[in-house]
């Protein structure tokens, strides 16, 4: 069934551009593309009043994933395509996709997800990426630390785990500022019925219950230090959790996922370190003139032309971190945003596609 | 030569710039959804008016439908040429991060392959607009248009090198240029390395409009083959027009090389605006021209989306009377016969004249 479409939009595809052939095929299935993932949005749950999770069904560009990875979601506002990177909650069997985002204050993408992504809706996604994933050994005892939205790598682990049947030995312990804003509250319930090992503990920061804290830890899993240990979550957190493994010498043992994006804030003054994705080479840079100027200074040969921000030739992507317009003072920060290296300076360290 | 526009002191052209610095800075402030969808609108428009040409051209047979396919694949390929392309090449969609509209990626339908026009318009022409011996685009290399250039006889039948420039336009486009080398010389190494894409490009593009549609269409192939010919033409001789008229109208300036060294913000927009005119008319005209009736807003913001100039000249206007600056603007039928007198004019020798000075 599959192979014959596929063979077809080959050859298509050599004799018509993807773009018009994408144009022409969406007339017909919204969810066509050659090579992108697009996904249809079959339904918006709340979660809490911050948090919706969307159901979203992919076309075949799809390839899965692994429960604890994340995957970038693409949605346009105000005629602009933004990317933010999210983690798949759902189960690695299920036929949908699921995603459970949380609002964030003046986030443009989460609040245009929340305010006009509906069921229908067309949204474009990345493949799956990370390495936050279970350890291969199935006997490994887990621990599963979550602080508010960072619950949902391990619930996709753990939805998983119990549509397989599989028994596991793992401790979950997540915090949220109170019971209404705990996701998936019903299902954290209902899961150790389903999933013969697991113990489930939460906290509430804003009741007086305590955050993170050695004793804490030692009060609900003694064994702590024999787990595989993974933390998800807000800096504080994550932070305070990597301190307690470093300062026990188990730094290996725990694997820390980040989640919102700190790439804005980090600018400050001083050097900066750019990896560039085409040469593959990292140069240190002192982000005071344009980049073009520093990169060049820096021994490399970027692709220019007038030097002035006329001609677009020096345009090229920006995959991390932040850049300031030199005329305007602009901070420019999106993932994949087009920057043009004669215009713009370092503020943060940078991935560039160069 | 004499300017209609006097010359400003290092303060003025400073500020100048900044007041068309603060129109540029406003105006990509609002640039948003509007945009997006309109250039979305305009792509969409190109395709289904080519798919319908090219569909009625099947019919060919029937002279209606030959007429009204041929109006519109050519309808198609200036849109796709002009307020698509061209526009989207510049940059003036870059924001939008899609990368169907990206102005490094973009293709045309034009044998003058994209990363070609990237440099030779983008760069050299943008960059060093109307500067002698550097600015390629001034007379294609073909025509004396100023008295600056040297004069040789073969200028006496200009005229009508121009009118066939007109007809094979892309190809003059395509080919001018391509056989420089980085430094701009020319050797045979050089030629065969530049022409290569030229002949990738237009291989696939004679295959398509020439070949494959007329074999398509069978027993229609003639008049399939005949109104993809026409259509060609058509956008041909269209996109000379409006160029020619961009540039090389009555009162537009020539600058020497000297002008570059150090050249200010506002010196650039003096230079730009001295350099270009505009053609007055209504929206469907603006449209068809790619905006590029808007010559004098788009040499000043080349990157910001062109549906956007319309809203930005009067105001660039008022800037420059302001500054005693003449901006260069009058019907296509005014600046076209200048164009067709200055041809005329600078097939013959002239006498004297020097460029006039931008700074006081
Ligand atoms: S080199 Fe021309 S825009 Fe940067």
């Amino acid at each position: 069934m599959r192979g014959r479409p596929r063979k077809l939009a080959g050859v298509a595809r050599r004799l018509v551009d993807p773009a018009t052939l994408e144009f022409w095929l969406q007339h017909l299935d919204p969810l066509f593309a050659v090579e992108r993932v697009r996904a249809r949005v079959e339904a918006v749950q709340a979660e809490t009043p911050r948090v919706r999770t969307f159901v979203l069904r992919p076309n075949r560009r799809w390839r899965g994933f692994r429960a604890g990875q994340h995957a970038t979601v693409t949605v346009e506002v105000d005629g602009r395509r933004l990317t933010r990177t999210f983690s798949l909650a759902g189960g690695e069997d299920e036929p949908t996709l699921r995603l459970t985002i949380a609002r964030q204050p003046d986030g443009r993408v989460t609040g245009a997800l929340h305010d006009r992504v509906r069921p229908g809706a067309i949204v474009e996604l990345g493949q799956a990426q990370g390495d936050f994933v279970l350890p291969d050994d199935p006997r490994a005892p887990l621990l599963l630390l979550a602080g508010g939205t960072g619950l949902t790598p391990f619930l996709s682990m753990l939805r998983t785990l119990a549509a397989r049947g599989a028994r596991r030995d793992v401790v979950l312990l997540c915090w949220a500022p109170r019971p209404a804003e705990l996701i998936a509250r019903n299902e954290l319930g209902a899961l150790p019925a389903r999933l013969p090992g697991l113990r489930v503990h939460t906290a509430f920061t804003r009741d007086g219950m305590a955050r993170f804290s050695g004793d804490g830890l030692r009060a609900l899993a003694p064994d702590w230090a024999a787990r595989r240990a993974y933390v998800c979550g807000p800096d504080a957190l994550t932070a305070a959790v990597a301190a307690h493994w470093d300062a026990a010498g188990l730094t290996t043992q725990l694997r820390r996922e980040w989640f919102g994006a700190p790439r804005a804030a980090a600018a400050g003054a001083g050097p900066v370190a750019v990896a560039c994705t085409r040469s593959g080479r990292t140069v240190t840079v002192p982000g005071e003139r344009s980049l073009l100027v520093e990169l060049e200074a820096a021994g490399l040969r970027p692709a220019h032309g007038c030097r002035a921000g006329i001609c677009r030739q020096c345009t090229c992507t920006l995959a991390a971190g932040a850049v300031e317009e030199l005329r305007t003072g602009t901070t420019r920060h999106e993932i994949d945003e087009p920057i043009q290296l004669c215009a713009v300076r370092a503020r943060t360290d940078l991935v560039l596609a160069v | 030569m004499s300017s209609r526009s006097r010359a400003l002191s290092p303060q003025e052209l400073q500020a100048f710039g900044r007041e068309l610095d603060a129109l540029r800075d406003e105006v990509l402030a609002d640039v948003g959804e509007a945009d997006a969808a309109y250039v979305r609108r305009v792509r969409a428009f190109m395709r289904y008016s080519g798919a319908a040409g090219r569909g009625l051209l099947f019919f060919g047979l029937l002279p209606p439908a030959w007429l009204a396919g041929t109006g519109l694949l050519a309808l198609s390929k200036i849109v796709d040429n002009m307020e698509l392309g061209h526009n989207v090449m510049h940059g003036q969609y870059d924001w939008m991060q899609d990368p169907t509209l990206h102005s490094q990626t973009f293709e045309w339908d034009n044998v003058c392959p994209a990363d070609g026009w990237r440099r030779t318009h983008n760069l050299t022409h943008h960059t060093y607009t109307n500067v002698l011996g550097k600015d390629r685009d001034i007379g294609y290399g073909l025509l004396r248009v100023f008295p600056e250039q040297p004069w040789s006889p073969a200028n006496l039948p200009q005229l009508l090198y121009a009118g066939g420039l007109a007809l094979v336009f892309q190809w003059g486009v395509a080919i001018h240029d391509a056989d420089l080398g980085p430094d701009g010389e020319r050797r045979p190494a050089d030629v065969a390395r530049g022409l290569a894409p030229v002949a990738k490009k237009a291989a696939r593009k004679l295959a398509k409009d020439y070949v494959v549609f007329p074999l398509l269409a069978g027993p229609a192939a003639p008049a399939v083959f005949l109104g993809n010919l026409t259509a060609n033409l058509v956008r041909n001789v269209w996109a000379f027009a409006v160029i020619f008229c961009g540039h090389f109208t009555a009162d537009v300036e020539v600058f020497p090389e000297s002008v570059l060294e150090d050249e200010s913000r506002g010196h650039w927009y003096v230079r730009q605006l001295r350099g270009s005119s505009n053609l007055e008319g209504g929206s469907l005209f603006h449209l068809l021209t790619g905006n590029l009736s808007h010559q004098i807003e788009h040499h000043l913001f080349p990157d910001v989306p062109a549906r956007r100039y319309a809203e930005m000249a009067p105001r660039v206007r008022a800037i420059c009377d302001r500054y005693g600056q003449h901006y260069n603007t009058g019907s296509f039928a005014a600046q076209l016969w200048s164009v067709v007198k200055r041809i005329a004019t600078h097939s013959l020798p002239s006498f004297g004249g020097s460029p006039a000075p931008v700074e006081a």
